[in-house]
Parts: structure tokens; sequence; C-alpha cells
């Protein structure tokens, strides 16, 4: 077989930038003393997935992007990079503090030379990129604006791998494969902003037929042309990718670039974006969906799973009592020793630990080195790399102990809580020592409890501390639903205070009112057809989900106001005018018998709302009886059946009289019917 | 020598990421590998040469278990040096009749080790005999031999076809076997027989089979694995292909092959395997599990299925073990054997102190 | 030339000595000694006095089939090397060196396949095993040295009390063993993931002959699709090709035979040890539900037991044809019942 060769066409070598930085603090206290991206996930180290990941792409040149605790990520990629042919290159910046930063440096340092693969340090992903590649090429030569493509993982929408903090909606055009725009969307939405989505129409001159879609895992692995970074240099307000770069690329007119996706379905691919996702993407390596970038792989040089029924992955050096438990869906690393009576399940634990009797671990994640001793529970935490936990403790759910910690015996972490053996350096004080926090840590631990650095107020947007949380391992949603609702009306009172949003939490109904009130204005004002107006009404109708009964309780009204009792004829406002104009529009909402029964009530009532006196009422109720009946919009059975009823005789006193002021007609009406029925009886004896 | 850690570690990267998968395949790549070990390698001695290919063979296999086929074209490999070395010993020896004060044990074929308890010792000593240069060609040139059999693997066992097929036969088959598929072309060329395939979900590999079987004029039937039993009253034989056969006569073959096994040995159907050789391991089945590969269970139940993938564990084993009392008769490219009778094979393909790749 | 050199006691003393020595080994290591007293000086002499001896050492022990191919194979070893020997003496010196170096490795033999067994013991298993048989408690040690997690189930074998030794040894290592009757095998065999024994000698076809009772777990076993696998060293091989069970050389006309009616056989004598009670009680009737109490009970057992020796007419092995093996862990590799005939052959050829 022929060495690699060094092939000087730049279209061959295909490189690929991981930025190993995530620019946030999720993982925050572990990520203070080591980088994101040397986090294990399964026992390896979340950059190895992203290096296998390359590796079968067949990439041949990579750039790893670092910030924080650059030295260790580079220590890392040296000892990687001696067991793979790929060249792997670092490139450490410490000021950079998002993504549009690093491309931005990229772009200074002009490393790039042909079209990359960007992906962050955190990607997990069993696919193969040829496809992509090939299209995204093919489409380069035809098109030289289209700059990037999005690859994209559909999954229904409460599927446990996507972030529930950071979804996404997307709204593609499947014959160009053209994504045409993009926002982000939150779980908690507290603004009106958060609840719409604003695009421009002109996207549809060019694209008749569009998906919105908010069905995609969006795993951040986009191949980029050569000029992207210079695109970031030139705007150097784009932080984000998405949020800035895609969105800002897909609303400007000027520059005429293009975004392109390709949507994998029967592939795996996700992000370790938060500690939520970390959970949910450690249950989907130990269920196999990566394969095969799973454990029994032993994708690292050292490793040597084996894979038991059960989803069950241990290392030949494990020594397990006779009495432990190990139920399902369980890594165990080199050396771990497990004592007696002890109940493992939906867990991985690390190399060289020690785990005592009657110890319960379950969902939990355990890194290398930890002592866990007797009589201990582990529910749903990350515990970090050379934790002791003492006798009698407990770590309830959503704990992230980070390395060293030492929690003392018979003390209960509470949930959610973050540990860490950093002291608090308030004045960037290095020489800080630890101040243990028995609260937590219990008298005999070490370890102080973390807390996030408060928000700065230089962010524009507000951004809702829910959304932070939703993130969070083991974050139950259910219990936040229920506080949602009393928060929302806060949340609405905190809007109008100081912004100039309009009132959102608005009721239903009285929208609806002002927008058949605002229709009918226009339609008087403009004279609009009867069928225009009825369009717009219908179609009112339509998009506030209500009925036509709700839409005669308006219009009937709406329209009677327009009468003026004490109009000239010919002003257009008399009674018989309005009705004669406006009369049909009241037409189109009654259909059959009920509707136009309801329509009386309502006009009985309406008429007696207009105006409260009898006589007054009276003047607008008895004409439009009789125009309804004249041009057939109630027929003789209904207005029978509405005079009949219990509920015309109830009502106001002016509503009651009303019903009286139709009493002459019903009797009319009632003459009529019986002539008529005469007449048929004369008739059939005729016939006969 | 780095240059062939460079290669050893290219090859077991593929094999650890299943770029390589397929015996056939794997095979070659091991031999071409092999090839290029033992041509640039520095070694004067039989256990040298052997370390040095042992060394390399462990590294593979450990980068893939389940592809026995690495494992046994490691073996053949030092099976053929220990040959080669065994005979110029011999040929020197004939050369140099020294007399010595130990008495010769009488000439036997093979070494029987029962008979090394009481004999010499097992291991021979590293003698420091001065081996003819012609002794490296001779080894590559023997492998290339062996090369040119995996090459031509199926004609041998094609010929075979017009024996055991006979007209107006109905044939069940499973997945898709390239022996089994150039076997029944084969005898397609005389006889007229009907063909039925059982799908193999969920790769579908069968439908794949009906499909070339089909273009070669077979009549062909696809039908789903739940209706093996089923239909099995109507079969004349059942013609499998396999991954890899054990040592005991078992076999890992496709998901499915167990049952359809079963069933022909209810209705006491004959079942046929067509394998080559290189399929064939010293190795004992510990358990049903210990060569069997867990799959993406996407092609199962769909990752979209997020309600469901929580609460529900989904396998894709992609492998079956068949006992090897399931199995009638071996068509190899040495000719038919029965399942008792295959250590016989392995006893002349394979050392017995290469079993295991542990130095 | 007769010599005062008792073969016989040596192989007994040897036994006695070394609890660990298995038969075959002793009686090998007898026949070096012989060789070193031996005062031989031709050829054709010294070849008559170790065939001489091998018969003596074969009749002196009831269940000799071990025996045997332990001496028959030194027998055959020696005779092959009889060809050209130039030198009478050093060929007798390099025989006992051989010979010694032979016993050293035999030793060596159990843990070669104890190491080759242990792979085939499943974490979580249980395991079902007959009587006492070093070989198995050596690979069952080992298992557990590995920290496989497994349980015992081990026969009682009451002839010769196996069971008990069995679990002595098993239990010191940690290994939850519990006796079951001889009689409970097809009662435990659902419970139980495979079945392993030793092997007193294993025969041409790949059969086996071990402890009385192993042919009924293998044929329990084989109804119930448990693996059944036999550990044997390669020294037990025998040129044996038995046909059924009576074709075994411990075979003789008195085993299991039926007494003849005139023989002393009254209910109410006393028994040999001078105990009373009954066989068929008058005492008690079969339809009393009064469970026999403990004195009784011990007597019925030494009555049957007495019967037994005395008459010495229940066998002491039997032998399980090569269909219901499914494979055997021996030192020269994990043969299946077909490759024995072929390493047989090897070394007779």
């Amino acid at each position: 077989m022929p060495p690699k060769e060094r092939v000087e066409s730049s279209e061959q070598v295909l490189q690929a930038v991981i930025l190993a930085d995530s620019f946030d603090e999720r993982f925050q206290p572990i990520t203070l003393e080591t980088a994101r991206c040397l986090l294990p996930l399964c026992n390896v180290p979340l950059i190895s997935y992203t290096f296998e990941f390359l590796a079968v792409a067949g990439v041949q040149e990579i750039f790893v992007f670092c910030c924080s605790h650059s030295d260790k990520v580079k220590a890392f990629v040296k000892q990687y990079g001696k067991s793979s042919n790929m060249k792997i290159h670092t490139i450490v910046s410490q000021e950079c503090m998002s993504v549009g930063d690093a491309m931005r440096e990229l772009d200074a340092k002009q490393l790039i030379d042909t079209d990359f693969i960007l992906v962050t340090g955190d990607v997990v992903s069993n696919m193969k990129l040829d496809k992509v590649l090939e299209e995204h090429r093919a489409r380069r030569q035809a098109d030289k604006s289209a700059i990037m493509t999005m690859v994209l993982k559909k999954a229904s929408p409460q599927h446990r791998s996507r972030a529930v903090g950071d979804g996404s909606l997307f709204v593609l055009d499947q014959s160009s494969k053209e994504c045409l725009h993009y926002q982000p969307v939150k779980a908690f939405k507290s603004t009106r902003q958060d609840r719409r989505m604003t695009m421009g129409m002109e996207i549809f001159d060019k694209h008749p037929e569009v998906q919105i879609r908010n069905d995609l895992i969006d795993c951040q692995v986009d191949i980029c042309s050569v000029e992207v970074p210079a695109l970031f240099t030139e705007n150097f307000d784009y932080q984000d990718i998405r949020a800035d770069f895609v969105h800002g690329i897909l609303t400007s007119d000027l520059l005429g670039k293009t975004i392109h996706f390709h949507e994998v379905s029967d592939v795996y691919a996700a992000r370790v974006r938060s500690t939520q996702m970390y959970d949910a993407i450690s249950k989907d390596i130990i269920s196999r969906w990566t394969f095969p970038m799973v454990p029994d792989s032993n994708l690292q040089p050292d490793d040597c799973y084996e894979f038991r029924r059960g989803l069950v992955y241990k290392e030949r050096s494990v020594v397990l009592s006779r009495t432990c438990v190990v139920e399902e869906k369980v890594v165990i690393g080199a050396n771990t020793q497990i004592a007696e009576n002890s109940v493992l399940s939906n867990c991985v634990i690390g190399k060289n630990c020690i785990i005592g009797a009657n110890v319960k671990i379950d969902n939990a994640y355990i890194w290398d080195n930890v002592t866990i001793k007797d009589n201990c529970v582990v529910q749903h935490s990350i515990i970090a790399n050379g934790a002791v936990l003492e006798q009698e403790v407990t770590i309830s759910k959503g704990c992230l102990i980070s390395f060293n910690v030492i929690v003392g015996a018979n003390t209960t972490v509470p949930a959610y809580s973050r540990l860490t053996t950093l002291a608090e350096d308030e004045d960037d004080d290095s020489d800080a020592t630890l101040i243990s926090d028995p609260a937590v840590v219990g008298a005999t631990g070490r370890g102080r409890s973390f807390k996030e650095a408060e928000v700065s107020d230089s962010e524009d947007e507000e951004v809702d501390p829910k959304n932070k949380l939703v993130n969070r391992l083991a974050f139950d949603l259910s219990i936040l639903e229920l506080e949602h609702q009393a928060l929302n009306d806060s949340a609405s009172d905190f809007e109008s205070e100081g912004s100039d949003s309009e009132v959102d939490t608005v009721n239903p109904a009285e929208e609806l009112d002002r927008e058949i009130a605002q229709t009918l204005e226009r339609a008087f004002k403009e004279g609009h057809d009867i069928d225009i107006a009825a369009l717009e009404l219908n179609t009112l109708r339509m998009a506030s989900n209500s009925n036509f009964h709700e839409m005669r309780k308006r219009i009937i009204p709406g329209v009677l106001r327009n009468i003026d009792l004490t109009a000239k004829v010919g002003s257009g406002n008399t009674v018989k005018e309005v009705l004669a104009r406006w009369g049909p529009l009241i037409g189109k909402m009654i259909h059959d018998e009920a509707d136009q029964v309801d329509g009386l009530f309502i006009l009985q009532r309406a008429c007696a709302g207009l105006h409260g006196d009898i006589s007054q009422a009276q003047k607008l109720f008895a004409p439009a009886l009789r125009y309804f009946y004249d041009v057939d919009i109630t027929e003789e059975d209904s207005i029978l059946g509405w005079y009949h009823s219990e509920k015309s005789r109830q009502g106001t006193e002016t509503e009651r009289k009303l019903r009286d002021v139709a009493t002459p007609m019903i009797e009319f009406l009632e003459q009529s019917s019986e002539d008529d029925e005469d007449d048929e009886d004369d008739e059939d004896d005729e016939d006969e | 020598m780095s240059k062939n850690n460079e290669l050893v570690d290219d090859l077991v990267a593929k094999l650890k990421r299943r770029q390589l998968v397929g015996s056939s395949t794997v095979s070659q790549a091991t031999l071409k590998l092999l090839i290029v070990v033992i041509s640039k390698s520095n070694w004067t001695t039989c256990n040298q040469l052997v370390t040095i290919v042992k060394t390399v063979g462990q590294r593979l296999v450990q980068a893939n278990p389940t592809e026995l086929a690495v494992g046994n074209i490691v073996r053949r490999v030092l099976h053929v040096i220990r040959e080669e070395f065994h005979e110029a010993e011999s040929t020197i020896s004939h050369k140099n009749q020294a007399s010595t004060s130990e008495f010769h044990a009488a000439p036997l074929t093979t070494s029987s080790s029962m008979y090394n308890l009481l004999g010499e010792t097992g291991s021979t000593p590293d003698k420091n005999l001065q081996f003819p240069s012609s002794l490296r060609s001779n080894i590559i040139q023997e492998i290339r031999e062996i090369k040119d059999e995996l090459e031509n693997i199926y004609d041998n066992i094609k010929n075979q076809a017009s024996l055991q097929i006979h007209s107006n036969e109905i044939i069940m088959t499973i997945g898709r076997s390239k022996t089994v598929e150039e076997f029944l072309k084969m005898a397609a060329v005389k006889r007229k027989f009907q063909v039925l395939v059982a799908e193999s979900a969920p790769s579908y590999s069968g439908q794949e089979m009906a499909l070339e079987l089909s273009k070669a004029g077979i009549e062909t039937t696809v039908i789903p694995d739940s209706a093996v039993f089923a239909v099995m009253s109507r079969v004349n034989k059942v013609i499998l292909g396999t991954h890899a056969v054990l040592a005991n006569g078992g076999l890992v073959a496709i998901s499915g092959t167990h049952m359809m096994a079963a069933a022909a040995k209810h209705h006491s159907i004959p079942v046929v395997v067509c394998t080559g050789l290189y399929k064939l391991s010293p190795l004992y089945p510990y358990d049903e599990d210990t060569f069997n590969v867990q799959f993406n269970p996407d092609s199962v139940l769909g990752f979209e299925e997020g309600d469901l993938i929580d609460k529900v564990t989904v396998t894709n084993p992609y492998y079956d073990y068949v006992s090897p009392e399931f199995v009638n008769l071996f068509i190899t490219n040495q000719g038919g054997h029965p399942p008792s009778y295959l250590y016989r094979l392995i006893v002349e393909n394979y050392d017995p102190n290469d079993h295991s790749f542990d130095l | 030339m007769a010599e005062n050199f008792d073969v016989v006691a040596t192989y007994k003393t040897l036994l006695l000595t070394s609890p660990e020595l298995s038969m075959p080994v002793a009686a090998i290591q007898s026949l070096v000694e012989l060789i070193k007293h031996s005062k031989a000086t031709t050829m054709s002499e010294f070849m008559l006095s170790i065939k001489d001896a091998s018969q003596q050492l074969k009749s002196s022990v009831r269940n000799s089939i071990s025996l045997s191919a332990g001496c028959d194979l030194f027998l055959r070893f020696v005779t092959r090397n009889s060809q050209d020997v130039a030198d009478f003496e050093s060929w007798k010196r390099t025989l006992i060196v051989r010979g010694q170096s032979f016993v050293e490795k035999a030793d060596a033999c159990r843990y070669k396949i104890a190491d080759l067994g242990v792979p085939f013991i499943k974490d979580g298993s249980v395991i079902l095993i007959h009587a006492h048989s070093r070989v198995v408690s050596l690979l069952l040690q080992k298992a557990a040295e590995n920290h496989k997690r497994f349980k015992v189930f081990v026969t009682e074998s009451s002839q010769t009390q196996g069971g008990i030794q069995s679990a002595k040894v098993l239990r010191a290592a940690g290994i939850p063993t519990t006796i079951i009757l001889d009689a409970a095998v097809g009662y435990v065999i659902d419970k139980v993931d495979m079945v392993l024994v030793g092997a007193e000698g294993v025969v041409e076809n790949g059969g086996l002959i071990n402890q009385i009772g192993s042919y009924q777990m293998a044929i329990v076993a084989k109804a119930t699709n448990k693996p059944f696998y036999a550990v044997a060293e390669s020294y037990k091989f025998v040129r044996l090709f038995p046909l059924n069970q009576y074709d075994l050389p411990t075979y003789n006309a008195d085993t299991l035979s039926f007494q003849e009616l005139n023989v002393d056989y009254d209910e109410n004598a006393p028994n040999a040890d001078g105990s009373l009670g009954t066989v068929t009680g008058k005492t008690r009737s079969l339809a009393s539900d009064s469970p026999l109490t403990a004195t009784s009970q011990a007597a019925l057992h030494m009555k049957v037991s007495e019967d037994r020796a005395s008459q010495g007419s229940n066998p002491l092995v039997d032998y399980t044809p090569p269909n219901y093996i499914t494979l055997l862990f021996t030192d020269l590799g994990v043969l299946t019942p077909s490759g024995v005939s072929d390493e047989l052959i090897k070394l007779y050829l």
C-alpha cells in the first residue's frame, strides 16, 4: 500500500476546522478547570469523537481552534496525532469570545485555501460526508454564491436528543436545497417576538414552495466555502454562526449569497451543547444509535471494552463483586471495583473508580478515579475526576460535582447544585483559598457551591432565566410549566413597564372585536363590495379560529351601528339604506335554520343594546326584522321559532318589548301559512 | 519499520471504524499488509519472524474481533512460515549429517503433541542456521499463492454446483452471499430449478440477492423471514453462505440463519454451506454472543420515534450462531466435508501454537 | 530377572504421598523408578520387565482405565525408541530423564487445560459438575480468580462421596456450591447453563469414560440442549473402542448380576456389621406416612451399601458415547470428539 501522498493541488486536501471552545458557560464549574472538548463522554474525550468523525470523512488536515485551557487541548491533540495520519494543528487564541472572533482570526491567519468542514469540538456523528461534500462541490462549480451547506438531521419535536433550549426554525426549499430563513426558538417564550417568525415576502418571488421546519436537529456541521471567514471579517458584529451569520446572510439582499442544507435521516449527528444534551447523547451512544462509534469498538488505543447483553459495556479488568447488580445500559471503565450489593443502571463509570457496598447509581456519569463509599445514592448527576463521596451521601438529581470535591459523610447534596473546589476569586486573586461550605459538602467535605456570574446588562435582548435552566441536566420541564402560568402575568407586567412592545397578553375575544371593528370600518369607509368585505371577515374568522356565531355577534351590531335614526333619506345612514347596502353582509354570516334563529336573537339583543329606550330600539328592530324576512335572510319558520322560544321572552325589558313589537308580523305569518296550507290541501284535493 | 507501523496503524483504523468489512475484503487487505511486513522487516530465525507476524496479527484481531477472517489469514501465513522454515532446516540437516549424541525420534509426518509430552520440548529452539537467501522469497511466493487462491475462491466452489443441485429442485437461501450467488448461477447453466430467498430484515440483503439471481435467469421468489418455516416443507435443499465457520463446525452467519437451519432440521431437509476455507477459524464459540455485533437499531425502530426510544431498548444483532448439528455439508474450495471433519482441515492449515496470538 | 522392586507398592506410596498426582502419572513415575532399579542388561529383558510391571499395575487396581492409559503410553514411547539404540546404559538414562520431565509437565497440563476452559464460563452462569475431579476444580478455581461470577451444583456421588470433596474445595475458593442428589440431575438441569465433567479415559471415537453417573448426565444434558464439556489430560487417551457399556475392561460377569436365590439372604439375619434392621421393613407399611427416623435411615443406607460393596456388583465407571459430548478440553487444545481419534492415530502410527 503506497504511503499517504502529500498532494499539492488544493482541491484534494480536505481541511476541517474544529472550534474547540464552546464560548459559553454551560458546563461550569467543570470547565473552569479543563476544556469542554476534553470532557469524557462514555469515557472517551469529546474531541475524539469529532476527530473520528472527520477521519471517516477523509479529512487530511485539521485546525483546532482553542481558547480556554489551550495547553491541555494542545497536549491532547499532540498525543492523538501520534496514532493518526491526519495532520492536526492547534491554533491558540486567548481573546476570542465567540465563534465570530474565531472565524475572523482564521481569516487573518489565511490558513484555509479550500472548502472546509466546520465543526465544533463536541460533535458526535457516524455520518459519512462524501455525499454532502459532492453535492456541495457540485453546487459550488455551478454557482459561486452558494457559500455554505448545513447538515441537518430529522427528529420528532419531543425527541430527547434535541437541545431543549436551542431549538431552531428553518425555512427550506426542498427543490433547490436552499435554506431561506432561520430563526432560533427558545423554550420559554416571554416576548411577543419569541413567539413569532418574521420573514420577508420577497422570498416567495423566487421560491414558490417552501417548508417551514421545526423538526430538525441542527448538528452544526457545516461545509463552508473559502469565503466564509472573509465574510466574518467584513461583518465584525457577527458572533454566533447561526443566529448572526446565517440569519444575516439570508436577510441581506446586498450580499446575494445563498446557504444550502443537506438533510440526513438515517445517520446520527448531534452536538453536546449542554448538560442535558450530554445526558441524551450518552444514552444514545449506549443504545448504539451512533454505531460504529460505540464503546466496544475501542476507538481509543488502550481500551478493551466488551459488550454484554442488556447494553452493558465492561472493560476486562473490571472487578465486580458477586452480589452487585449491573442492570442495563451501563459502561464501566478499566480497573474499577464495585463492592457488594451495589446496583448500577443507566450510568457511565470511568477508570480506576472504587464503588463501595450498597451504592445505588442511576442515570449518573461518574468519571475517572472517583471513590464512592458505602451506602451512597447518586441520581442523575455528573461527578468529575477525583471526587470522593463519603459514606451515606446522597446526590440528588441535576448536580455537577467538579474535580476533586470531597463530600463529607451523611450529607445530602440538594438538587441542581454545582460544587467545585476552586476558590472564589472576586478580585481575580489567584491565591484565594477555598472556603468549604459545610451546608453543601458536609462538615468534613471540601468544596463550595458554584454560582454563575451575573449576566451583564449589555445584552439588549432580555434573557429569560428559564431558558438557561432548561439546558441543564435532568431539568424537568413539567415543574416549570406550572410556574410558567404564574410567571406569565408577571412577565407581561414587566414588559409593559419599560418596553415599547404592544400589549401582548391580550384577550383573544377583545382582539377579535377590534379586528372586526376595524374591518367593518374600512369596509364602510372605502365602500367595499359585499363580497370583498365578506371575504375579509371570513378570513378573520378562520385566522382567529372562531365560528360564525362569534362573527354574527359582532357584525350585526357593527352594521346596525351605522344606522342613524335621525338621518335623512339620501344620506346613506337611514335604516333602510344601511340595511340595503350592508344587509347582505349579515346574510353571508347566516346559513341554516339554527343560524337564522341565532341571528334573530343577536338582532334582538343588539337593538336593545344600542338603544335602551324601546321607542328607539323598535325603530331599528322592526325594519330590520322585516328586511331579513324580505330578502330571505331569515325564513318564516325561523322567525316563528325565534318568537315562540323561551329565550326571546327573556332578557332586559327592552328586549322583551322588542319581541312584542314583532307580534303583528308573527300573526301575519301564521295567518298566511294557514292560507297556504288550505291552498295546498285544495290543490291536493284537486289533483286526486 | 516505522513505515510498516504506519501501514498497520492504517489497517487497524480502517477495521475499527468498520470501513473495511466483509470476509473477503478484509482477507485481501490483511494479505497485502503481511506481504509488505514480511518482505520489509528484518529477521533471521523462525521465531523472530513468527513474533513479528503475531504482533501484527494481535493488533489486527483486536481492532475488530468479529472479523474472524483476519485471524485466519494471519494463521495461514504463520503456518506457511513454519513449514518453509522446517523444510529449509531439514534440507540443511540432510546436508550436514553430523551425528549427535541424542537419538533421533522416529520421523513423524506430523508432530504429535502427545508424543511431545514424552519426547522433545514443544517449541523448537532457535537454531542459528544459515538459511538460504531464497527463504524469504519462498515464503513470499507461498503467500502469494494463498492470495491467488483467495482470488479464485469462487471457481473451485462453483464447480461442485451441478453435483449438488438437481433439476426441478426448490432451493432456499437467506441474505446476500457472493459465494452462494456464484454457486447457484453456475448450477443454473446446466439445471433448471427455483430459488426461495428470505429477505433477511432489517438489512434486506435477501432482496438484493433475489435481484442478482433473477438477472441470471433463475426463477426466484422473495419471502419474508417469518414465512421460512411455513414454506420449508416444500423445499428440497437449503444452501447458505456464512460469515465465518468455527472450529466445532458452527457458523457465524447473518441473522435469521439459525431459524432457517432449525426449520430445515425439523423437516429433515439437508443444509449445505458454501464457504471458502479462509473463513474457517480455529476458535470455538464460548457462547452465542462471542462473535456477534449489535448494529445501529435505527433500521429496526427509527430514531425519530422520540417517545419510544426512551422507553424501549432496541437491539439489532447482525449475526446468528448456528450449531454444527444443523449443518449437513460444507462445500469448500477443497471439496465437500461434513462438520465433523473440520478439525482435520484446521490441523492441516493452522498450527496449534497460533490459535492465540499471545506471545 | 526378578528383582525386589515392588512396582505396585511404589505406585501406592506415590499416590499416598502426593494426593494431587493422578493415577496414570503415578504409574509412569513408578515405571521410571523401575527403570532406575532395573538390572536388566539386554533390550528384550528390559522390555519384558517393563511389560510385566505394567501388567501388575493394571491388575492391582480395580478401576484401571486411566492407569492403563498411562502405562500404555509409556510402553509405546519406550517401544518406539528401542529401534536403533547404540548405548544401552545411556539410553536408559535418557529414558529416566524423559520420564521425569514428563511427570513435571503432566502437572502443567492441568493449568493449560484450565486456561483453555475459562473463557467458556460465562459471567453469571450456573454449572453442574460430577463428583470430584481435580482438573475440573482447578478450572473453576481459575475462573473464580478471573473474577467470573458463577454458581456450581455438584452431584453427591454417594459411592465415593466425591461431591462433598468438590464442594469443600470450591467453597474454599469462594464459589457458591450446592450438593445435589445423584438422582436429582434431571430436576436441576433446567437451572443449569452447562455441564462439566472430568475423565478417567477418553476412547478412540471421542467417547468418555468417567465415574458412574456421567452417562446419565450426558443424556439429560442432550435432551435439554445444554452443552456437555469434558476435561481430560492427553495422557488419558486410551486405545479402546467400546460399543456399549459392557465393552469396558472394568466389566466382569459379576457386575450388576442378579443373586441366585439359594444364596443366603435372610431378612432377619443380622447385617455384616452386626446391626439389626431390615430393608423391606415389616415394621412399616408403604401406606404409612411416618418418615423414616434418622437411625433407620442410616441403617437403611448402610444396609444397601453393604449389600453392594460386598457383592462388588456395581460398576465404578461408565461410558459416554461421543455424540453426547459437545467439546473436550485437553492440553492439546479444545477438541471436538471427532478430533480425538486423529491425535491417537498420530501417536500409534
